[in-house]
C-alpha cells in the first residue's frame, strides 16, 4: 500500500486526515512541524508527501525546497495543503516546487484524486 | 516691484471692503486733481491769448498814431500852403484828435511809459508850435510862418515820428514775443497734460494690480489647496500673507484641512482595521469549521462502513450547513481582502474550453437541484487565455450559481466567444437564464457588496449578496468589466469580458474596484 507522509500541526486536522487516509487503505506516517517532515520523509521513504504550509519551526515552503534538494527525497510528490486563500499561496507552493495544491478544509474526494494521479505518475516512469 | 506691492496691500490690516474703497478713492482724487491740472492749463492758454489780442490792439494804437503823426504834419504843411479858415480849422480839430488817440494809449502803454511821456512831450511842443505857425498864418505873415514850420515843427514831427516808430517796432516785438511764448507755453502744457494723464493711468493700473493680485493671489491658492484637497491630499497649507477677510479664511481653510485629515485618517485606520478584523475573524472561524465538516464527514463515511444509515441524513444536514457556513467566511475574507487591497493577480496560461468544462462539471449539482438545463456554446477558436485561473473561475462559477439559484425548471447558457473587435483580443462570456429577473431598480443595486435585489430575495435564495460585488471587482482587476441585462420574470444575462493576455498588473485597479461605479448597461 501507498505510504503517505502527512505534515500537520493542527491536531483535529492530523486526526481526520490520517484516519480518513488510513480507511482509503494508506498507510499513513505523521509529522507536526516542518523540520521533523523532513527528517520523517528521509527515514521513512513516502511515497507521497502531504504538507501544510503553515508549521511551526520550519514552514511548509522551506520544508519543500529542502525536500527537493535532497537526493533521495526529491521525487518524491509534495501536494500544498495552505488555508483557503487567494493570495497567491498556491503559485507560492508551486515555486517552491510542490506538485500540486489544495486548500484547507479540503475536499476530500478531490484530495484523493489529486493523491491518486500523482501516484500514477509516479509508477509509470 | 512685482511681488512686494502686492503683498504689502495683502498685509494692510483693513477688510477687503476698505481696501476696494479705499482704492476707488484714490482713482477718484486722481480723476479730480487731472481735472484741475487741465483746467489750469486752459486757463493759462486763455490768459495768454487775451495778452495776445491786447498786444494786438497796443499795435494797433500804436500805428494809429504813427500815422496820425504824419497826416498832422502834412496837412499843417497843406494848411501853409493854401491858408483857408477851413484848413486852418481842420489841422486844428486833428491837432485835437491825436491828443485824444494819446489819452487812450495811456492805458494800454503802462510798460512805456517813459517813452511815452516823451512822446507826450514832443507833441505838446508840436501843437505849441503848429498853433503859432497857424496863428502866423492867420495874420498873413507868411514867411516867418513858414520859417517857423520849416525850423520847428519839421524836426518836431521828424522826432515824433521816431519815437511812435519806435513804439510800434517795440510793441510789434513785444506780440512776437508773446507769440513765442505762448507757444512754448502751449507745448510745456501738452506735456505736462500727456505726462499726468500717462502718469495716473500707470498709477491706477499699478493700484489695480497691487489690490487685485493681493485678492486673487490668495483665491488661487486656496483654489489650489481645496483641490488638493479634494483629491485626498491632506498634507499641505496654505499660506496667505493677507490680513483681511481672506486670511482668515485662509485659516478656516488649514483648519478644514487639519479636522478633514484627522477624520480621513481615523476613517482609514477603522477600515483597516474593519478589514483585518473580518480577514482574521473569518481565517479563525474557519479551523473550526474545519472540524465539524471533516467530522461530520467521518462519520458519514463511517457510518456507510458500519451500515449505520439511520443517521446519515443527520450528518449530512450538519455538513450541508458547515459547508454553507464556510462558503458565507470566504466570501467575507474575499470581499474584505479585495477591499484591503491585498488581492493580487497570478496570470497564467491555460484553455479556456477546458475552465468552462471544468466549472460546468462543478455547478451541476446545482443545475439539477432547481431542475434546470445548461446549454454550453464555446466558439472552436477559444484558445488559450493568459489570466489568473483562480478569479476566471471564481466569476464563472459566481454567475453559473446565481443563474441556477434564480430559475427554476429553466434553461441556462453559457455563451463564450473570441472577440477580436477590439485591439486587445477579449474573451466574452455570457451566462443567460430564464429566471426571476429583475427590475431596474433591482438591478440599480447590483455589485455593491452585501447588497441583494430585496429582503424577499434573500429570505428566500439565501446568500451573502457578495458573489457580484466580488465577481465585478475581479474583471475590473483584470482589466475587464461586466454588465447586465434583465427583465423581471424573464430571465437575466450577464455579460464578462475580459482580456485575452492580462496587462501587467495594476496597483489602482483594486481602489478604484472598490469605489462603487457599477458597470451597468440595460
Ligand atoms: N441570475 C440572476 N437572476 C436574478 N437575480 C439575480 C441573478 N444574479 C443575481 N441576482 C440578484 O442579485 C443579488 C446579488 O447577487 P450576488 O451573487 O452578489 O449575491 P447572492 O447570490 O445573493 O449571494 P452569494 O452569491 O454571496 O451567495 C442576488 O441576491 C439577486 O437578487
Ligand atoms: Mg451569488
Amino acid at each position: 500500500m501507498p505510504r503517505i507522509l502527512l505534515v500537520e500541526d493542527n491536531e483535529m486536522n492530523l486526526d481526520m486526515l490520517s484516519r480518513r487516509l488510513k480507511r482509503k487503505g494508506y498507510e499513513v506516517v505523521i509529522a507536526g512541524d516542518g523540520e521533523a517532515g523532513v527528517a520523517m520523509a528521509a527515514s521513512e521513504r513516502p511515497d507521497l508527501i502531504l504538507m501544510d504550509m503553515s508549521l511551526p519551526v520550519l514552514d511548509g515552503w522551506e520544508a519543500t525546497r529542502r525536500l527537493k534538494g535532497m537526493p533521495e527525497t526529491a521525487t518524491v510528490p509534495v501536494i500544498a495543503l495552505t488555508s483557503h486563500a487567494m493570495a497567491g499561496d498556491r503559485e507560492k507552493a508551486m515555486g517552491a516546487g510542490c506538485d500540486d495544491y489544495d486548500t484547507k478544509p479540503v475536499d476530500f474526494e478531490r484530495l484523493l484524486v489529486k493523491i491518486e494521479a500523482l501516484l500514477k505518475k509516479q509508477e509509470k516512469p | 516691484m512685482k511681488n512686494w506691492l502686492p503683498r504689502l496691500v495683502a498685509k494692510a490690516p483693513f477688510t477687503v471692503h476698505t481696501k476696494l474703497i479705499g482704492a476707488f478713492f484714490t482713482i477718484a482724487a486722481l480723476l479730480i486733481i487731472f481735472g484741475i491740472v487741465v483746467i489750469q492749463v486752459l486757463s493759462g492758454i486763455n490768459r495768454r491769448s487775451e495778452e495776445l489780442s491786447q498786444l494786438r490792439r497796443k499795435v494797433a494804437a500804436f500805428r494809429r498814431l504813427q500815422h496820425d503823426t504824419t497826416a498832422q504834419l502834412y496837412s499843417v504843411t497843406s494848411a501853409l500852403l493854401s491858408p483857408e479858415e477851413q484848413t486852418l480849422e481842420s489841422s486844428l480839430r486833428q491837432l485835437n484828435e491825436f491828443r485824444y488817440d494819446l489819452d487812450r494809449l495811456q492805458f494800454v502803454t503802462r510798460d512805456e511809459v517813459e517813452l511815452f511821456n516823451k512822446i507826450r512831450k514832443e507833441h505838446e511842443q508840436l501843437v505849441q508850435m503848429i498853433i503859432k505857425v497857424v496863428e502866423l498864418t492867420r495874420g498873413h505873415e507868411f514867411t516867418k510862418a513858414n520859417e517857423l514850420r520849416l525850423t520847428k515843427t519839421v524836426p518836431l514831427a521828424d522826432i515824433l515820428e521816431r519815437l511812435t516808430n519806435e513804439m510800434v517796432n517795440r510793441a510789434e516785438a513785444d506780440m512776437e514775443a508773446k507769440v513765442d511764448e505762448s507757444n512754448r507755453a502751449y507745448m510745456t502744457s501738452r506735456w505736462v497734460v500727456i505726462g499726468f494723464a500717462v502718469g495716473s493711468i500707470g498709477l491706477a493700473i499699478l493700484l489695480g494690480y497691487a489690490v487685485s493680485s493681493s485678492l486673487m493671489g490668495p483665491v488661487k491658492l486656496m483654489d489650489n489647496q481645496l483641490r488638493q484637497i479634494a483629491s485626498g491630499d491632506f498634507s499641505k497649507r496654505v499660506e496667505v500673507p493677507n490680513r483681511d477677510e481672506l486670511g482668515t479664511l485662509a485659516d478656516n481653510l488649514n483648519r478644514m484641512n487639519n479636522k478633514l485629515r484627522d477624520l480621513y485618517q481615523q476613517l482609514d485606520a477603522a477600515s483597516r482595521h474593519k478589514s483585518d478584523f473580518l480577514a482574521n475573524m473569518s481565517h479563525e472561524l474557519r479551523t473550526p469549521l474545519n472540524a465539524i465538516i471533516g467530522y461530520s464527514e467521518m462519520l458519514m463515511e463511517e457510518a456507510e462502513d458500519r451500515d449505520r444509515k439511520g443517521s446519515i441524513p443527520d450528518l449530512q444536514k450538519i455538513r450541508a450547513s458547515g459547508k454553507h457556513l464556510l462558503e458565507l467566511i470566504n466570501a467575507i475574507l474575499d470581499i474584505s481582502k479585495i477591499e484591503a487591497g491585498k488581492v493580487e493577480l497570478f496570470p497564467e496560461a491555460f484553455n479556456v474550453k477546458a475552465l468552462i468544462e471544468e466549472v460546468s462539471g462543478t455547478v451541476q449539482p446545482l443545475i439539477e437541484k432547481n431542475s434546470n438545463i445548461i446549454a454550453i456554446n464555446c466558439d472552436d477558436d477559444l484558445g488559450d487565455m493568459y489570466a489568473d485561473i483562480t478569479k476566471v473561475r471564481q466569476i464563472l462559477f459566481n454567475l453559473l450559481s446565481n443563474a441556477c439559484k434564480f430559475t427554476e425548471h429553466g434553461t441556462i447558457t453559457l455563451d463564450a466567444v473570441h472577440d477580436y473587435s477590439e485591439r486587445t483580443s477579449r474573451l466574452l462570456v455570457s451566462v443567460i437564464d430564464t429566471g426571476i429577473g429583475m427590475t431596474e431598480e433591482q438591478m440599480g443595486k447590483l455589485f455593491q457588496p452585501f447588497s441583494q435585489a430585496d429582503i424577499q430575495t434573500a429570505r428566500k435564495f439565501g446568500g451573502t449578496g457578495l458573489g457580484l460585488a466580488i465577481t465585478r471587482q475581479f474583471c475590473e482587476m483584470m482589466g475587464g468589466d461586466i454588465k447586465v441585462r434583465s427583465e423581471r420574470g424573464r430571465g437575466t444575462a450577464f455579460t464578462v469580458r475580459l482580456p485575452m493576455a492580462a496587462p501587467p498588473p495594476r496597483a489602482d485597479a483594486i481602489s478604484s474596484a472598490t469605489s462603487g461605479d457599477s458597470s451597468k448597461s440595460v
